[in-house]
């Protein structure tokens, strides 16, 4: 993994989660600078990562006083986070189903493997691949040439379980103690998912990765859907060997979002908290749809 | 030699010629050669073998057996139409064979015959043998077949009728062994059976494979396949058409427990869980085979986090896990289940956790993946009974 930092590019971005009060001592133990406590000792919050574009490119310099956050239509009081704090964990989810020929895998693993290059300190990333089965071939680390090594391992082929995939990254995304974002390319829709639709989409309202999809050709299948629920982007290329661009314009678009984060304040209830995230000043906003509260775990 | 090796040419028509030991067909034997050559294979095939008969057979242009099932004293001769039929089956069970190891190439997809589609993409056509519409001409005179001495208005020979029907059954129950999605042998079939259960099962089975996501990829992507007079039509069309077939099946006969498993499935992914959960309860209560066990398991299971019972949902995808170490779905479904209850590492464990063992190959796949393929009884024991009906 290089060992790099990219000066200036401090600007936050992040999904949103909730965050439980266990988690933020364990993040700041592992990843946050001790300059910047992520959380105080709060029962919940919630944090947002946000791309704000005007004509179409990235506007820098926001404050928090900036942003207005609407928790089921309730306006919330508002902080900013730097993203250094938390580094960027990302899950790599890879089709290797057999609508791949050797050629376009091969271009697929060098994109996985100019993705996990791209990756700077502190920042970490998780590999599944997929044909009909799905293989988590490594949870989060940030040994970058076994990451690469892995990439780089032939798969079985087969149909294409995109759906369970998708589950599978998202639920990965949950041992993130940095920002988790599933960045992920398939060549086509689902055709063996045990999952239907609704099921992948009910698991990224429960869970807190932001989805950022490539896909090759017409077929998307949830893709879209999935990527503006979760506050991704979903992108359809025409070859292969442009993939690996999009995966670093992905990765490096994420870095510059803001981190927006809230303790919900007048609402109250389990359940689908829908989000609404606007700039002062106008623009174009991307952030994830809502939030998933509760219920409580329970022992099984 | 079993038919699973019979390649084309392996076999000669000499070998049919010196063998005649089944039955003495010298009465009906019509004059024209290629016909006699016919006959006497018919009378010659040993069920299930690739043997000189089904060569000789292959060798003849297929209408002049079609032309010969028009003569009287051909079609008055049940025992013969019976063997006919075996043979014919068998041949074009062989000839399918030999094909699917003939492969396709990019080269063949504007020819006629079946598209070979994988993942969702069609990747060539497979030629179709032309003795599976032969058989079902012979399949149609058993259906209506009567004893020449019979009164005009006698029903038909029940025998006849019966062999015919599972005839019927057989081929359906092949095609969907083979994943060959056909309607042409199912509604053939209910045009002679109309209140047979088995067959609206198959119809059933078949409309449900038409609405599977490979199916439906395939077509979106395909312009040649939708031009199809009898291409499949949208998901949720297929899925009525399978509902309207699968139902009617359970009216005809309440006791045909894989109907029930698949109406359930049908129904769920319809947007009726609550029905689902019910359906594959009493299918399950009633005692299923293994593989129905393992998919109306996860049929269950899926249904009941649809409707939030999600702690019996967890004990069905466990129960699944249990009959099908190897199987992704009862992981996939722990997981779901946990996500759904709050337990975030518990859903990463299910993922994670050790497997079971490896898929042996393609015949011992997911679970999920074929369950349009499985039947009860399956392909081969009903092929078999059809075999045995030669005496």
């Amino acid at each position: 993994m290089r060992r790099s930092t990219r000066p200036g590019a401090a600007t936050p971005a992040w999904p949103l989660w909730l965050v439980p009060l266990a988690v933020p001592a364990a993040l700041a133990a592992s990843s946050a600078g001790p300059q910047q406590p992520l959380f105080s000792a709060r029962v919940d919050s919630v944090r947002v990562d946000v791309d704000v574009r005007r004509h179409d490119r990235p506007v820098p310099g926001l404050t928090a006083s900036d942003f207005e956050v609407l928790d089921n239509g309730v306006p919330q009081k508002v902080e900013l986070m730097a993203s250094s704090a938390a580094p960027i964990d990302v899950v790599i989810v890879l089709d290797t189903s057999r609508s791949l020929d050797a050629r376009q895998r091969a271009h697929l693993s060098a994109a996985g493997a100019t993705l996990i290059d791209a990756l700077q300190v502190g920042e970490r990333a998780a590999l599944v691949t997929f044909s009909d089965r799905i293989d988590i071939r490594s949870l989060f680390s940030s040994d970058a040439p076994a990451l690469k090594a892995l990439v780089a391992t032939p798969t079985p082929t087969g149909d294409t379980a995109l759906n369970d995939a998708a589950h599978a990254a998202m639920v990965v995304g949950t041992a993130a103690t940095g920002r988790p974002i599933v960045i992920l390319f398939s060549d086509g829709a689902d055709t063996a998912s045990f999952l239907d639709d609704r099921a992948v989409l009910d698991t990224a309202r429960r869970t807190g990765s932001v989805v950022c999809a490539v896909t090759l050709g017409d077929k998307e299948g949830v893709l879209p859907e999935l990527a503006d629920l979760t506050g991704g982007v979903f992108m359809k290329e025409s070859s292969l060997a442009r993939v690996a661009r999009r995966f670093a314009e992905i990765l490096e678009s994420f870095r510059r979002r803001y981190l927006v984060s809230f303790t919900p304040t007048g609402v109250t209830g389990e359940g689908w908290h829908t989000l609404t995230v606007r700039v002062k000043g106008g623009g174009q906003v991307r952030a994830r749809s809502g939030y998933w509260a509760g219920p409580a775990a329970s022992p099984r | 030699m079993r038919l699973g090796r019979l390649v084309c040419g392996a076999v000669t028509v000499l070998s049919l010629t010196a063998a005649n030991s089944s039955g003495s067909p010298a009465a009906s034997v019509p004059d024209d050669p290629p016909t006699t050559a016919w006959t006497l294979a018919v009378w010659q095939h040993v069920p299930g073998k690739a043997d000189g008969a089904l060569a000789t057979v292959a060798a003849i242009p297929h209408w002049r057996a079609a032309n010969a099932l028009r003569r009287r004293e051909i079609v008055e001769d049940r025992q013969f139409l019976v063997r006919a039929l075996v043979l014919h089956t068998d041949l074009a069970i062989v000839q399918r064979q030999a094909a699917e190891q003939r492969g396709t190439s990019p080269g063949e997809r504007a020819g006629a015959g079946s598209f070979v589609v994988e993942d969702g993409t069609a990747t060539g056509r497979r030629e179709g043998s032309p003795h599976w519409a032969v058989a079902m001409q012979i399949a149609v005179i058993l259906a209506t077949w009567r004893h020449a001495d019979a009164h005009p208005d006698a029903p038909p020979d029940a025998d006849a009728r019966r062999i015919a029907l599972s005839w019927f059954h057989t081929v359906n129950a092949l095609f969907l062994h083979w994943a060959e999605g056909s309607l042409r042998y199912v509604d053939t079939g209910l045009r002679h059976y109309p209140d047979d259960a088995g067959l609206h099962l198959y119809r059933g089975a078949v409309h449900q494979m038409f609405a599977d996501g490979r199916v439906q990829q395939f077509l979106t992507g395909d312009a040649d396949a939708r031009g199809q007079s009898d291409a499949p039509q949208s998901a949720a069309v297929e899925r009525a058409r399978a509902e309207s077939d699968l139902r009617r099946a359970l009216e005809l006969d309440p006791t045909l427990t894989e109907a029930r498993i698949r109406l359930a499935h049908v129904v769920g992914d319809g947007g009726q869980p609550g029905e689902a959960v019910g359906l594959v309860q009493e299918a399950l209560r009633a005692g299923v085979p293994p593989f129905f066990e393992t998919y109306a398991t996860l049929v269950l299971g899926r249904n009941l986090v649809r409707i939030g019972r999600l702690d019996e949902a967890l004990a069905a995808f466990d129960r699944a896990a249990t009959l099908a170490p190897a199987a992704q779905a009862p992981r996939i479904g722990r997981s779901q289940v946990a996500l759904a209850a709050g337990r975030t590492a518990d859903a990463l464990r299910a993922l994670t956790d050790a497997r079971g063992p490896e898929r042996a190959g393609p015949a011992a796949a997911e679970e999920w993946a074929i369950y349009f393929r499985v039947h009860d009884p399956t392909a081969t024991v009903q092929l078999a009974a059809l075999r045995a009906e030669i005496k």
